[in-house]
């Protein structure tokens, strides 16, 4: 019986191995759903989708930054650009332009960004903070100042102007899903493949482990980097134009502070900013934990004055046994 | 050894929740409004510009049954700003008069927790939301998102533009960023040559008030404007930017500052050229450190906007709307030029914590 026993034990361990992060998340979920009946409804449930899309899939590709042993901090002014050029573009010349011309631009950013990280050798800390400051003035620039909302396209001849564009971020599919959350779904799964399934996905942690031993091993180091760089730059556009489309607003202060959370959200999922490891899924339920928590703390009716005491402290004991069960495999 | 640092690490996590769960809900208690009756005689300032009630406009579609112990949900713009602060203490003075629950929650200055905030709210139901929007335009969602949940809104602070209305508004809009303008011009007699610092650029409130002083120099040929530079609501930055201003313009009359805050640094950087003689300070706000550097002489004027008042006067409104009676539905905040002649009768906090003004009565 004993020996049965440990034996189930081992096996717990060997099929939990590295997984510590989804039984944090399921217990985040079990006390939140015991300490208020509201957490487990359906509406809730849905809000915790809607309200993990937008740092969820800037997080993917800060991901693939991280692994490389990057940090991309222009995520937030390239959302908040993306955001206001989405609905710019989209009051100019209708939805499709301004989605592929937003996207275009977030890869433009992103290969700027990696061809100055790769090819002039500067740090990706400053590069990118650098990028940061350059896309908010021009930015400022761009809308002089002034917020752009999807309804100002509205006329008498065209009432339901930005109808389809809103859908992006409200709308809902399969008997409720929501479109946002989908996107997340979708941009997950491709990334997740492109980074687990493939060659590139290789070279991607091949560069973040040892960019000497890569590059001895024949890997084109800069071409990778840059490569991650514009998968960057296309998810941080792709949440600035979700993030519009769910608010119906873009002003230039909306993405501040989205860097970081995307960070947190890697961080949480167990990719240590060193680099060389960590993977997609790890990621979302990151995201899904920092999403928990604020969702949680409100419902429970916790003073803003002690949610980030308590956020804080959550993601610190979160991380601490999620890299103690890391380091232990 | 490990195993049992893990299970603790757990079990504290755990109690960290929990806990989380038993912190005092909502905001720590108000402070208590300042205890000085409303001064007699009538302000320095213009009239408030509250709106006359709309008696044509029925508020009430589908109220919740019984006066009071309704249930309030508020989106807070950003716990971190005083100002705010004060509007949600005139929120609770109000709440507790009227027998109201309040369930406060904080959008930290972001439109995406803003939106996540009434949903939340929407999921606890209750009977009406008060949103302190982070900008004009990017409470437009809520507002829909609140109406086809069917639970009225009221917008505070700033107007809510959308292809909704909200149910009502309760703000400081255009008129207020006017009252501060003119108010300037009028000090300085119409002539002067004047540095702006503004606050956060692509703000709304602050590209109301960069409007009201464009439309100000348009209707004053004697006021010019040398410079304008945004201070972001930042007392070191807008310090920087004001003592670069003074060394660009020597001969600079007056600094036409965004907010109270940013001027306790314009009033350092004043003072360390030391022009205190020869340069006029203007702000708006009505905070109460502004009300100290008033009294010193540090500072010319601030456009106090009396934010307490429109906390209580939201609360008001809601429980009224709720009941089923006619409210005003749009409500422009009381605000009034505070001076080395009056600041006396309006100390410390006064002008924000105060919601029993005599000369502004809350609008039914």
């Amino acid at each position: 019986m004993g020996n049965n026993q440990t034996t189930l034990a081992q096996n717990f361990k060997k099929a939990m191995g590295g997984k510590s992060i989804y039984i944090i998340a399921i217990i985040f979920c079990v006390v939140l759903a015991f300490a208020t009946p509201l957490f487990a409804t359906q509406q809730n449930i849905i809000n915790i989708m809607l309200q993990m899309t937008i740092v969820g899939i800037a997080a993917l590709g800060q991901t693939y930054v991280i692994i490389t042993g990057g940090i991309d901090l222009s995520v937030g002014a390239m959302i908040t650009f993306a955001g206001c050029v989405s609905i710019d573009l989209l009051l100019r010349y209708g939805m499709w332009v301004a989605i592929v011309g937003t996207l275009a631009l977030g890869i433009l950013f992103g290969f700027i960004n990696g061809f100055i990280v790769a090819k002039a050798r500067i740090e990706p800390f400053i590069t990118t903070m650098a990028m940061s400051m350059i896309i908010k003035s021009i930015m400022l620039v761009y809308t002089d100042g002034y917020p752009r909302y999807v309804r100002e396209g509205v006329t008498e001849a065209n009432p339901n102007f930005g109808d389809d564009f809103l859908q992006i971020g409200g709308g809902k599919v399969f008997g409720g899903l929501p479109v946002p959350f989908l996107i997340l779904v979708i941009a997950a799964v491709v990334l997740g493949i492109l980074l687990s399934k493939t060659r590139f996905g290789r070279y991607v942690y091949a560069v973040g482990g040892n960019k000497e031993t890569a590059r001895l091993s024949g890997i084109n180091v800069p071409w990778t980097q840059i490569r991650v760089y514009i998968i960057c730059g296309l998810t941080a556009a792709l949440a600035g134009v979700v993030y519009a489309a769910r608010i119906g607003t873009a002003q230039t202060t909306m993405g501040d502070g989205y860097e970081l959370k995307a960070v947190a959200s890697v961080a949480i999922g167990g990719t240590p900013l060193a680099g060389g490891r960590g993977s997609i899924d790890k990621t979302i339920v990151g995201a899904l934990i920092y999403t928990v928590i604020a969702n949680g703390l409100n419902l429970l009716g916790v003073s803003s004055y002690y949610q980030d005491l308590a956020t804080g402290i959550i993601i610190l004991v979160a991380v601490i046994i999620n890299e103690r069960s890391l380091r232990k495999q | 050894m490990k195993k049992t640092i893990i299970l603790v690490l757990a079990v504290v996590m755990c109690v960290g929740l929990a806990l989380a769960g038993c912190a005092p809900a909502n905001e720590p208690a108000a402070e208590e409004p300042a205890a000085e009756e409303p001064a007699a005689e009538e302000p320095a300032a213009e009239e408030p510009a509250a709106e006359e009630p709309a008696a044509e406009e029925s508020a009430a579609d589908e109220p919740a049954a019984g006066g009071g112990g309704y249930k309030l949900g508020v989106v807070n713009v950003n716990a971190v700003y005083p100002y705010y602060q004060a509007t949600l203490s005139g929120m609770e003075e109000q709440a507790a008069k009227e027998n109201v629950e309040l369930i406060i929650l904080d959008s930290q200055g972001d439109v995406g927790t803003q939106m996540s905030n009434v949903e939340n709210l929407i999921l606890q139901e209750v009977d009406l939301i008060l949103l302190i929007n982070v900008g004009e335009t990017d409470g437009g969602q809520c507002v829909e998102t609140a109406n086809a949940a069917g639970i009225p809104i009221f917008a505070l602070s700033r107007e809510c533009k959308g292809s909704q209305e909200p149910t009502a508004s309760i703000v400081t809009d255009y008129t207020v960023a006017d009252g501060f303008a003119y108010d300037m011009a009028e000090q300085l007699g119409g002539e002067g040559k004047i540095c702006e610092v503004q606050g956060v650029l692509g703000v709304s409130n602050v590209t109301l008030r960069h409007e009201a002083l464009e439309k100000v120099l348009a209707e004053n040929p004697g006021l010019e404007l040398l410079d304008s530079q945004p201070g972001d609501f930042d007392p070191a930055t807008a310090q920087a930017v004001a003592a670069d201003m003074i060394s660009k313009y020597p001969d600079m009359d007056a600094f036409y500052v965004h907010d109270d805050d940013s001027s306790m640094g314009v009033i350092q950087a004043v003072k360390d050229a030391d022009k205190q003689d020869s340069i006029k300070i203007f702000s708006t706000g009505g905070d109460p450190s502004a009300m100290a550097a008033i009294q010193a002489g540090d500072l010319t004027s601030t456009w106090a906007i009396l934010t307490g008042w429109e906390g209580a006067q939201s609360v008001h409104s809601a429980v009224a709307y709720l009941d089923g009676k006619d409210i005003t539905k749009f409500i422009v905040t009381p605000s009034l030029r505070v001076d080395a002649s009056n600041v006396e009768d309006y100390p410390g906090d006064y002008c924000w914590y105060t919601t029993e003004w005599e000369q502004f009565p809350l609008i039914d």
